[in-house]
């Protein structure tokens, strides 16, 4: 196991000695900057502008591994080994004991190879390979407010992060992409308001939902190479507990996120896809990457960053 | 292997040849970039699937479905030829009448609401503007304005919002805000980065959707 998880390490801890060459930012002193939120310090960041100069470096993939995973945050199917990838969340932290609760509390989730806090402008920066739901879970029981600000691995790509969210009314989920090589992505979803059991569900071509999941087209298959069994959009099955909850990690080869943009996740009502349309699409919209959204304050109505939430509208 | 930002399309190995059904996003290749470049539309799609994807076009779409947690909701449907300026259709519906900010935020995550969608779309890294102005964010669309009926349809043509190419607006998101944008000229300290718009009524991410 330990030697497993060190040859996926190998991968990303290259990445981040790569990327470890820390570069002052300039600070706009001007809360009316408009462009870019400013940009925290860290040292896992060596941004110096806003637009990515698209660097282009080769990563292997990690190996497909297969090992039990221990968290017992996590259900029982969960038993594959993700990639590591930088994940950057923003936490209510205002003091150095702060900063010890939160890094020691992180030291706690499996999968977590590094963590490096600022606490000036509230960030942490995890490279590990454990899912988001595990890392949020652990940060809020701290007792601080925490939000996913970005993921990915600096740099390397223009669209590193994509997420697709489910507004309901009866399913809602949030899924998430993010590029860790050029040849793989990790996948994780959540979702509440499934009928217990299995839902197959799957990338279709297009993001349109004028007639919700209907108008999302075929399924997602861009490699149209017929040795290869699973097209590319297919994401297998979910499988919902007596709640209506799942819960899915997963990376796939040759999935590339930033060709995703655009399209669309379908879940379908059982494990069947040709059981007829899917029940419920989300678009697959553009997320920040690490060191791209350092927003805390919306300017249009002066929502803070803990109070901000995916339905905070205002009502007419 | 080729080098990044090649134009190819027939020359690379099939497995990587990303066919995307509206020529938007194509990653430039496989293996070395995925930085999406404008590019000749000229890729011959796979005749496998719908009429459509036979079609070797240069126009472009794209749709978004607006809704919040009241009654606004709404349809934008965006067209482009070729590299020409792009169409933007309008519809929204439950709307308090009178003008309301419209814009496109960087980002079409709004798993965090306003914050994870990011500023007003700005690659150019101008302050707030009017669509008309020369300084503008590229995501600054102005105001649209709701009949008596609360509801608000028009049909806006830009320059600065293609649907293909490193700024393209696929993937991010529509917002339509409580309040009149002041289009930057309204001398609140605001103004010159959101407008001064106030909340958001709903917003939508920018699809893909078949010509």
């Amino acid at each position: 196991m330990v030697s497993i998880l060190r040859s996926v390490a190998t991968t990303t801890a290259a990445v981040a000695a790569a990327s470890a060459i820390p570069i002052a930012i300039a600070f706009s002193s001007s809360s009316s900057s408009s462009t870019k939120s400013q940009s925290p310090n860290l040292s896992f960041s060596s941004r110096s502008s806003p637009r990515r100069l698209g660097l282009s470096r080769s990563f292997a993939s990690s190996p497909m591994t297969t090992v039990p995973v221990s968290d017992r945050n996590l259900p029982q199917e969960d038993r594959v080994v993700m990639p590591q990838l930088l994940t950057e969340f923003m936490v209510d932290m205002k003091c150095e004991g702060c900063v010890n609760a939160v890094k020691s509390k992180l030291e706690t989730v499996e999968g977590i190879e590094k963590v490096e806090v600022d606490l000036a402008n509230q960030v942490v920066r995890i490279l590990g390979s454990s899912p988001v739901k595990a890392m949020t879970q652990a940060l809020e029981l701290t007792g601080r407010k925490a939000r996913l600000i970005g993921q990915g691995v600096p740099q390397d790509f223009l669209v590193s992060a994509a997420v697709a969210e489910f507004k309901g009314p009866d399913i809602f989920g949030v899924v998430r992409f993010a590029q860790v090589s050029m040849e793989l992505a990790r996948i994780e979803a959540n979702f509440t308001g499934l009928s217990p059991g299995k839902h197959s569900w799957c990338i279709n071509e297009y993001g349109d939902l004028t007639n919700g999941a209907a108008s999302t087209g075929n399924l997602y298959n861009p490699l149209q190479d017929h040795t290869n069994t699973e097209p590319l959009g297919d994401l297998g099955t979910l499988e919902a507990d007596q709640s209506g909850e799942a819960f899915y990690t997963g990376k796939k080869e040759k999935l590339k996120v930033a060709d995703l943009i655009g399209r669309a996740v379908v879940v379908y009502k059982t494990e069947d896809k040709n059981s007829g349309q899917g029940l419920t699409a989300a678009v697959i919209a553009r997320s920040a990457g690490v060191g791209e959204n350092y927003k805390k304050l919306c300017t249009c109505d002066g929502t803070v960053i803990w109070e901000a939430t995916d339905s905070d509208f205002v009502k007419v | 292997m080729a080098a990044p930002h090649t134009f190819l399309s027939f020359s690379s190995p099939p497995r990587l040849l990303l066919v995307s059904p509206s020529s938007t996003l194509r990653s430039s290749f496989g293996g070395v970039s995925l930085i999406n470049l404008r590019r000749p539309q000229s890729v011959s799609f796979s005749a496998s699937k719908k009429k459509s994807l036979t079609v070797v076009s240069a126009a472009k779409k794209a749709v978004a479905v607006l809704k919040g947690n009241s009654d606004v909701e709404g349809v934008v449907t965006l067209t482009q030829d070729d590299s020409g300026p792009t169409k933007v259709n309008v519809r929204i519906t439950g709307l308090t009448p009178g003008p309301h900010g419209f814009h496109l935020h960087e980002f079409g995550d709004t798993t965090n609401g306003c914050i994870s969608t990011g500023p007003h779309f700005n690659p150019n890294n101008m302050t707030h503007g009017a669509p008309q102005d020369e300084i503008r964010h590229a995501g600054d669309l102005g105001n649209i304005i709701a009949n008596a009926d609360g509801v608000a349809e028009t049909t806006l043509v830009d320059n600065q919002i293609p649907l293909s190419g490193p700024n393209s607006v696929v993937g991010r998101a529509f917002v339509v805000h409580e309040l009149k944008d002041d289009l930057g000229k309204g001398g609140h300290e605001l103004s010159l980065t959101t407008g001064n718009a106030g909340g958001r009524l709903a917003c939508g991410v920018v699809g893909l959707t078949p010509l």
